[in-house]
Formats: structure tokens, C-alpha cells, sequence
């Protein structure tokens, strides 16, 4: 793991042991099916989180593997049930749950871009034009009548058509 | 379109669902109270005095569901009745204490001006969202919906869910303004890629996005944020103006903090004799808290005790120089916009509609002397989105980028180690909200109640509003509460769904507590045929 690639401390799983979120009444500690899932938080932090349907405790490793950039292991006990990681913004990979060494999950991910994206090397712009189907004024439905439906159309335009006095 | 460019204000209606039936005063119940006196009553005042004198206006509002559901609702509507007598009660009594003394002005403005808000009140006989559809049948206004309770989409797990947060948010609107919109302020504006085809597929047509949700677009727009663009799935992202949002907003240079406005913090809740607050607090016992009647200005950075009383004739007069002033910025910043363009721009100035009159009391004047003005800057045009797609209808196809509204512009404030474990629930109960959508495409109405009140706990729990305040630290025990009680809630109901063994009591006191939706119909949570993906989460099942 490099200095970079820390990952933050856990957050304090919904047990009634923590008084910070015993209010209300108590959810399931466990629901009985294994899951694995990958939130997005920001582009350079991403939120994993599992739940084994087995009882007995677990070695668990997470493998973060993302395009042009060196694999990372994370070697966790049996207890912890999520992880914290950090990613580069922009990036696409996967990260892998291993359970005693045996893949049990490929959670892929694409984060969000930090900067704008850069121009295509030739400059080609696509263009619509959108028409509002029926005016405001004309959707007033007469007293016990049901309202008309209205919306926008979208007609692509050619890519020359762009918009020069408007 | 003839001027150098267009601004389209919008203001974002929003309250989560908070309804307490079983209590006979509720605290948090005050939210609503609060904004229904500081912004909602006041805008729609405004509306209709601009109407009246035949002022064009062009503004933009979304009303969310849950806001919607909570002002037609007959229990909160009698309470907030019950809540203004007893706060214009008070007010008597202060205007009566202060005659002669300096805050006499202060204390008779805010006296008539919940007088005024009552009379408009019973004009509408409570029913203050007729006020809101008349001026949207005028074009005027345009309002837009939001997910059915302000879900955070962004972090949801299934496609489903994402749709049954839009499609009820659609019937919703539809309940209540005869008509389905065409646009939405997604919850957060937190937008993820591939969001744009739930709401095609829900017919809504425009959404709003941070800044950066077009300057980071792909590939890039050719006029940044000044223009709307157009998403892969046919809908248009207007992009929020950072320059607009920075005068309003900023808490050092922002306009409400000026030393004239009525300052927030003190209250007369505080300082008045505590047997006047007895029907206001709900008991001679309750302690002491703000009741939203207000007799000093900002003054400075001063301690509480030391500000100086509110002028009221001074605050007006500056908001209408703050509106001037905001009219003036726009015009030069549109003005070498268009130069640079060559075409002509739109800003987009959106905010928390409770920032004007909760927040800052002279916002609704600040708003109304903006529209009255604005008929003398020939240079900009005030639009609400379908006028500007009506006129300028060419647009640039590109895909949004992913971003909120929120701190540091992407979702930590509400996924952070504070709230991360609210999802582990959420996205179970998605799961099997979809697979009991599928289970029982025609249920015993028993059956059809249970299935519809497992809906509304899920909506109600999946509330961007509780992992907000959780981050906030603000009522954390409320939201931490809320968050467990219609999950825990929801759990009940599954379980005695899948065992046969329905307690109707129980369902009965659920149906009455959280009716919000009555319409709800649980299939809209139906799987949904070929999957929509959404980058940012990734679900599988192990083991």
C-alpha cells in the first residue's frame, strides 16, 4: 500500500454500541444474503461496503485495479465490512473482493472528472434543436377538462448549424 | 432574441416530509410553519401584487413532492392557521409594548405583515399551491418537480428506485397541478451519467446542474455555462451561474448580510416575557425558542445583545438598492458575454427558495424590486426555461458531467463515514421493494396497502434531507430517527408481507402517520426491462 493509498478510517458501523446513531429504533445488524456494493463519493474517494450471508469470520482482501495505473492490495480481518479508497479523479477500474483468497466480487468504477475535459483533437460539435411543443397559454384546460399534454421534440441538426445571431 | 442576454431565477422550494399527527405540537413541524410565513406566503404575495399592476414576471420554482403533499395537507394547514393567530397574538402584544420606544416601527411592520399574510392565507382557504398553479397557467411562473422526496439518485442502487422516485414525483405533480412538468431540480442537483434517461424516460425535459456539471462536460460546450446543452437522452442542463450565486450567497459579501436587514438570531422568542409565549410554545413548561417575530437589524459584527433596532424603511429602501444593484451586474456581466459569445447568453441564478424571507426577511422584497426594475433594462430578459427553448432552440448535444450542488461540488456531503451506513439499509430495501413489485403484479387490497406503505417508508427514508443534516450536525437525533423509523418501519411491513401474518392496526397507524402520496402505486417500482446504468455505484451479490 503506498502513503498515497491510505485508506480512511472506517466509518462506525450501525450497531447499538455506538451512541452517536442509537436513535430510533434498531435495523437488522445483518440481512442474511451477501452483497457487495461501490459508491462514487467524489472523484477521488470511493465507498465499499459487503455482507457475507457466512457467519464465520473472513480474511478479506480488496484488490484496486485501475487502467495504466499499479494494483493495490488491502488485507482486512473478518470484522470490517467496508473501506475507504482513494482513487485518482477521472480514472476507470474495478475493485476485486477476495474472501480466503477466492474472488467473490468484481465491483467496476469510472469517478467523475476533477478538470474539463480537454478539447477533441478536431473540433466537431453536435447540435439539436429543441421545440417546445404547444405554449403555456395554450395549456390552461378548460374548467373540468383534463389538461393537454405538452413537451419539447429534439431534432438533431447538422453539424454546421450552429447558432450565429441568436 | 434582440437583448445582449437572458436571466432565468430560479428559487427551490423544499421541506422534507415532516408530519407529527401523534404529538400535539411537534418541533420540527416549525420548518414548515416558519417558511410558510417567511417565503412561501410572502412569494406568493408577490406574485399576486405583480399580477395585479400587470408587472411581467418570469420566475422559475420548483415545489417538491413532499412541500407539495405537506401544504395540501388538511391537519398541517389548520395547525399553521392555529400557529399564525397565535404569532399575530404576540405580535399585538409587542406592537402595543413597544409604542414610543425604538423598536415601535419594527414591531408594527412585522405585526401587519402577518396580519396581511393571513388575510392572503384565507383568500386562498389555506390552499396556497392554487396561488402557486394560477400563476403557472399565466406562463409566468414555471414549476418544476424534484425526485418524490428529494432522493439523492446519484447514490442510489437500482434502476428502479431512480425511476419510482421520478414517476411518483410525476403523478404527484400531476395531482396537484393538473398537468405533467417538464422539468426537475434534481435533489441536490446531483447528477450522475446516465441519470439524463430515467428522466427522458419520465418525460421530464430539463434539470438543473451545478457549474461545473456543463464545464466539465464532454466534450466541452463551446459557451461553457451560458448556455443550456443537451444530454445524449434528449434533456436540457441549465448550469448554475457562480458570479449570481456569489452576491446572494456569500456570507461576507452576500446581500443578506447587510447591517440594515432584520437579523435572524434574535428572536422575540428570547426576550419577550415567557407567559406571552405559552400558546406559541405549546405550555408555561416548553422552553424558551424562536417563534419568528424579529425587532433587530444585523447592526454589525456585534454580540446579540448589542444589536440596535430594526428600521424597516431603511431595509426596503436597500433592498431595492441591492435588486438595482444585482441588475446592474447582470447587465455588464451579459454585456461582455454576448461580445465574447457572439450569441447570446444565459445566466442561470438559482437558490434555496427559504434563503429569501427565512433567511434573509427582505428576500421577497428583493425579488419583487428586481422584477419591477428589470422593465427598465432593455438589455436583459427575465425567461423561465420554456421561453428561453422556445426562442433560442438551437443547442450544443454533449454529456453532462457528474456533479452537486453541494460542498466540494460531488456527493461527500452525503456519503462521508457520518452517513455512509444509512445505505447499506437503503439499498436492501430498494432490492426488495423491486423484487415485491414483481412478486405481486395483482395483490389482495390488503396486500396493495402493505406494498403501498412499504413505498412511502422507502421514499420517505431515502430523503437526501437526513444525511444532509447528518453532515450539518444540526437535529442529527432527528434525522438519525427519521432515518431508522421508516427503515425499521419498512422492515415490519416485509416481514409480515412474506409471513402471511398483516397487522392492520399497525398498518392503519402507519397509513395515518406517513400518508404522503395517497396516489402511490407500488408498481412503480416493477423491474424495469433492459437496465439503465448509472456510473458511480456498482452492486453484486457474493457468496
Amino acid at each position: 500500500m503506498s502513503s498515497e493509498q491510505t485508506p480512511r478510517a472506517p466509518a462506525a458501523a450501525p450497531s447499538a454500541e455506538t451512541p452517536f446513531i442509537d436513535w430510533g429504533p434498531s435495523l437488522p445488524a445483518r440481512y442474511g444474503t451477501g452483497r457487495a456494493r461501490l459508491l462514487v463519493a467524489n472523484p477521488e474517494t470511493l465507498y465499499l461496503t459487503w455482507e457475507s450471508s457466512l457467519e464465520a469470520p473472513s480474511l478479506w482482501r480488496i484488490e484496486l485495479a485501475r487502467k495504466d495505473e499499479p494494483t493495490i492490495d488491502f488485507v482486512l480481518d473478518g470484522k470490517s465490512e467496508e473501506l475507504w479508497l482513494k482513487v485518482t479523479p477521472a480514472s476507470v477500474g474495478e475493485v476485486r473482493l477476495f474472501r480466503e483468497e477466492a474472488l467473490v466480487a468484481s465491483l467496476p468504477f469510472e469517478t467523475p472528472r476533477a478538470a474539463p475535459a480537454e478539447l477533441p483533437p478536431f473540433k466537431v460539435e453536435r447540435w439539436a434543436s429543441v421545440h417546445a411543443d404547444q405554449a403555456p397559454s395554450d395549456i390552461d384546460p378548460p374548467a373540468g377538462q383534463p389538461a393537454p399534454q405538452h413537451g419539447f421534440s429534439v431534432d438533431t441538426l447538422p453539424t454546421s448549424s450552429r447558432p450565429t445571431s441568436t | 432574441m434582440t437583448t445582449q442576454g437572458a436571466l432565468l431565477f430560479v428559487l427551490h422550494a423544499h421541506l422534507p416530509w415532516v408530519r407529527h399527527p401523534e404529538y400535539a405540537r411537534f418541533m420540527e413541524e416549525d420548518w414548515l410553519y416558519e417558511a410558510m410565513s417567511e417565503t412561501y406566503l410572502p412569494l406568493l404575495a408577490m406574485m399576486d401584487r405583480l399580477s395585479q399592476e400587470q408587472i411581467p414576471f418570469a420566475l422559475t420554482m420548483s415545489l417538491t413532492p413532499p412541500l407539495c403533499e405537506m401544504l395540501s395537507d388538511p391537519l398541517l394547514q389548520e395547525r399553521y392557521a392555529k400557529r399564525l393567530d397565535d404569532l399575530i397574538a404576540l405580535g399585538e402584544k409587542v406592537t402595543e409594548e413597544s409604542q414610543g420606544s425604538p423598536f415601535e416601527s419594527a414591531a408594527f411592520e412585522g405585526y401587519a405583515t402577518l396580519c396581511e399574510l393571513r388575510s392572503l392565507y384565507r383568500h386562498y382557504q389555506g390552499r396556497i399551491l392554487d396561488g402557486f398553479a394560477k400563476h403557472a397557467h399565466s406562463g409566468q411562473l414555471e414549476i418544476l418537480t424534484c425526485g418524490a422526496t428529494h432522493g439523492l439518485l446519484a447514490l442510489t442502487a437500482t434502476p428502479e428506485a431512480r425511476h419510482a422516485q421520478l414517476a411518483v414525483a410525476v403523478a404527484n405533480y400531476e395531482k396537484h397541478f393538473g398537468r405533467k412538468p417538464e422539468g426537475i431540480w434534481l435533489g441536490e442537483c446531483a447528477y450522475q451519467a446516465g441519470l439524463d434517461q430515467h428522466l427522458a424516460a419520465n418525460g421530464l425535459r430539463y434539470m438543473f446542474l451545478e457549474t461545473h456539471g456543463l464545464l466539465y462536460a464532454e466534450p466541452p460546450p463551446r459557451f461553457g455555462h451560458y448556455r443550456p446543452i443537451l444530454s445524449e437522452a434528449g434533456v436540457v442542463a441549465f448550469g448554475r451561474d457562480p458570479e449570481c450565486s456569489r452576491q446572494v450567497w456569500s456570507a461576507e459579501s452576500g446581500y443578506p448580510g447587510d447591517p440594515t436587514y432584520r437579523e435572524f438570531y434574535r428572536d422575540a422568542g428570547w426576550d419577550v416575557p415567557r407567559e406571552w409565549l405559552n400558546e406559541l410554545l405549546g405550555g408555561e413548561d416548553t422552553p424558551r425558542a424562536n417563534v419568528g417575530f424579529k425587532l433587530h437589524r444585523i447592526t454589525g459584527k456585534v454580540e446579540l445583545h448589542q444589536k440596535e433596532p430594526y428600521i424597516p424603511g431603511l431595509a426596503r429602501a436597500r433592498a431595492m438598492e441591492h435588486a438595482q444593484h444585482f441588475l446592474q451586474a447582470r447587465k455588464h456581466q451579459l454585456t461582455e458575454l454576448k461580445a465574447h459569445m457572439g450569441v447570446t447568453p444565459l445566466v442561470v441564478a438559482p437558490y434555496d427558495a427559504e434563503l429569501f424571507g427565512h433567511w434573509w426577511y427582505e428576500g421577497p422584497l428583493f425579488i419583487e424590486a428586481l422584477f419591477r426594475q428589470a422593465q427598465h433594462y432593455p438589455e436583459l430578459q427575465l425567461v423561465t426555461p420554456r421561453q428561453w427553448l422556445t426562442e433560442v432552440p438551437e443547442i450544443q448535444v454533449t454529456r453532462p458531467a457528474p456533479s452537486s450542488w453541494g460542498d466540494k461540488g460531488y456527493w461527500d456531503v452525503w456519503l462521508n463515514p457520518d452517513n455512509a451506513w444509512m445505505y447499506r439499509h437503503l439499498h436492501r430495501a430498494e432490492e426488495a421493494m423491486r423484487e415485491l413489485a414483481g412478486q405481486y403484479p395483482e395483490p389482495s387490497p390488503l396486500q396493495a396497502r402493505v406494498l403501498t406503505q412499504l413505498g412511502r417508508e422507502l421514499l420517505l427514508a431515502q430523503a437526501s434531507d437526513w444525511a444532509f443534516i447528518v453532515t450539518m450536525k444540526t437535529t442529527v437525533p432527528y434525522a438519525f430517527k427519521r432515518t431508522r423509523l421508516h427503515l425499521s418501519q419498512f422492515a415490519q411491513l416485509l416481514e409480515q408481507l412474506q409471513r402471511e401474518a398483516i397487522d392492520e392496526a399497525f398498518l392503519e397507524e402507519l397509513e395515518a402517520r406517513d400518508n404522503i402520496f395517497p396516489e402511490l402505486d407500488y408498481q412503480a417500482w416493477k423491474p424495469l426491462e433492459g437496465e439503465i446504468h448509472l456510473s458511480g455505484v456498482s452492486s453484486v451479490a457474493i457468496d
